[in-house]
């Protein structure tokens, strides 16, 4: 059996040789409680990877990599566990607003996110207004997390904080908004409950929602 | 002398004096209003990037409705040399949208080629980068040098319209700041060759090839930058350009210092040998970084920040550089008259004591919504008064 705790090290040291070599010891017994425990060893690694940010140890550079690092870990894994064995922490439907094609933000903060437990519906890229309610109202998530780098995703928040509003679905979910432009008078006019420009921290401000 | 001429020789003077550090009669004001002025002038951006006297237009509207010293820089960018060389990498998402570069399709060079890259940075780019960036260019002559000999007509006009923009401009009495752009080695490779991502995987998995890439790329860089030194015209005062910066503050210390600071250093000095001005723009927060930057020649740079604490910088940074930003761009979107003004006092009051010290925004201005026109206007004006010394 592999090591969870070397496992689990070498997430948070972003050490790709010992995590391959660990999965694909996994993968040749074909063991699905084995590959539900790396998975979860990984997330472990990558909350450490969460907190070496925060305490200055890591940077956004780092961060992107660590989530191209997991999502290569969970690619190889898929097919050795089973759909929807693993429990939900909360729900978050996740897009760069209408406008915006920067997603290096969005999709750090959701490694991040999901590696925290959370399920997580990432819409992509340049998604407008109505596609976000109409998810909203398809899958019901505790959280709606609204991205961009550029100013004029503002503009572009501002409105689907509006539609969720009209929608009637403001009472129901909460709004995080994340990137460069983001401060607090931004999410003041914004009409959103949070915003971060950090992922570990927007991490958190979603766990005191849901837990 | 006539009248406007006196004006645009007061507004270099009072923007080069402060440049050199020393304290002119009042705080300079820098206008960074990118493509937002082309909607402040009634077009949209990709209007302006097909017909660039329209950006013209637009900037010799901003310089007679705001008060400002200077401008920074005319913001249109060349469409047509885009078109003729059927560039696959900017985007337009809608008409009313400005152009974008999008991560994905900045990954054209694969991660063995480094060895090749580092080899003849030139050859590389010619030969591999260009065909695949440019769908043109990827075709069998003669098509291929149709396309280039169109593109380099282009870019040729391009050239010409923005120096009869700056002349415009001059005969308004308004100077133009930047001579040209240029880009640290490391952000052209993440941003143009491999992308944002694809460079953060190359530091960990490659980072003896990535580093040897950023070494072999920074004479082309310098070469790229007096070039457009060169081809503008003769001033008395110093040529000056911009570097904008991208990829720093999401380094660990350890990988500024091996990959960012050696390259970026040897780009400021060499300029600053040659009397020109680089102005770097400092995108994130460099807080960790201003020692670092204490190293750079003093007196022959300016420091265009996003985010810092006023106070610290011109505690570290005020016997080096000239500093200039963090003015929330979000606060002339947002704010009252009000709160942009009690910001601008607040930034005022810790920044321009002594001189050295130039009135701009925290980023340039893009998007129509980006700022009130009114909110830019009265904290101009205020600077203007307030900043008097």
């Amino acid at each position: 059996m592999v090591d969870l705790k070397v496992l689990t090290q070498a997430m948070s040291d972003l050490d790709e040789d010992v995590l391959n070599k660990a999965i694909d010891e996994v993968l040749s017994k074909d063991d699905n409680a084995a590959a539900q425990e790396v998975v979860k060893a990984c997330q472990q690694g990558m909350t450490l990877v969460g907190e070496r940010y925060d305490s200055g140890e890591y940077f956004i550079g780092d961060l992107v990599f660590a989530g191209e690092v997991l999502q290569s870990v969970m690619d190889k894994l898929k097919p050795a566990l089973s759909a929807g064995s693993s429990a939900k922490g909360g729900k978050i439907v996740l897009a760069t607003v209408f406008g915006d094609l920067h997603d290096i933000g969005k999709n750090i903060f959701r490694s991040m996110v999901e590696a925290a437990n959370f399920e997580v519906i990432d819409l992509g890229i340049n998604v407008p207004v109505s596609q976000i309610v109409d998810k909203v109202k398809e899958v019901n998530p505790d959280i709606v997390g609204l991205s961009g780098v550029l100013t004029l995703a503002l503009d572009s928040m501002k409105e689907t904080v509006d539609a969720l509003n009209e929608a009637g679905f403001r009472s129901s979910v909460k709004v995080i908004i994340g990137g460069v432009p983001v401060n607090e008078v931004v999410c003041k006019s914004i009409g959103a409950d949070a915003f971060s420009t950090n992922a570990a921290e927007g991490v958190k401000i979603c766990q005191g929602w849901v837990g | 002398m006539s009248e406007v001429m006196n004006t645009y020789q007061e507004r270099l003077d009072r923007v080069f004096k402060t440049l050199r550090l020393e304290q002119a009669d009042r705080v300079p004001v820098l206008g960074t209003y990118g493509t937002w002025g082309a909607y402040y002038g009634g077009y949209t951006d990709s209007e302006t990037n097909w017909d660039i006297d329209k950006c013209g237009k637009a900037m010799l509207k901003m310089a007679n409705d705001i008060p400002m010293d200077m401008l920074h820089q005319p913001f249109a960018r060349p469409g047509g040399v885009y078109q003729a060389l059927g560039s696959k990498a900017f985007h337009y998402l809608s008409d009313s949208n400005i152009v974008q570069y999008s991560d994905e399709s900045a990954q054209i060079m694969k991660d063995d080629e480094y060895p090749e890259f580092s080899k003849d940075p030139f050859r590389f780019l010619v030969e591999k980068v260009l065909p695949r960036k440019y769908a043109e260019l990827a075709k069998d002559s003669p098509m291929r040098d149709l396309a280039f000999a169109k593109g380099a007509m282009k870019f040729g006009m391009f050239g010409a319209q923005k120096g009869a923009i700056k002349g415009s401009l001059a005969a308004q009495g308004m100077p133009v700041l930047f001579d040209g752009i240029i880009l640290h080695p490391m952000d052209w490779i993440a941003d143009f060759f491999r992308g944002i991502k694809g460079a953060f995987g190359d530091i960990r998995r490659r980072p003896a090839e990535f580093a040897e890439a950023i070494q072999a790329f920074t004479p082309l860089v310098i070469r790229l930058g007096m070039g457009q030194v060169h081809m503008a015209p003769p001033s008395p005062n110093p040529k000056v350009l911009l570097l904008p910066l991208h990829l720093p503050t999401m380094l660990k210390v350890a990988d500024f210092d091996k990959y960012y600071w050696p390259s970026f250093k040897m780009i400021m000095e060499f300029f600053a040998a040659y009397n020109v001005y680089v102005i770097p723009f400092y995108e994130g927060d460099w807080s960790r970084f201003y020692n670092h930057l204490q190293e750079l020649p003093a007196k022959k740079t300016m420091g265009w920040f996003e985010h810092g604490d006023p106070k610290e910088m011109k505690q570290k940074l005020q016997d080096t550089m000239c500093l200039i930003g963090l003015f929330p761009a979000t606060l002339l979107q947002y704010g009252t008259k009000e709160e942009c003004i009690a910001k601008a006092k607040e930034l005022l009051d810790n920044l321009a004591p002594g001189g050295g010290y130039i009135f701009g925004t925290d980023k340039e201005l893009i998007a129509p919504q980006d700022a009130k026109a009114e909110n830019i206007i009265a904290v101009n004006k205020f600077v203007m008064e307030y900043g008097i010394y």
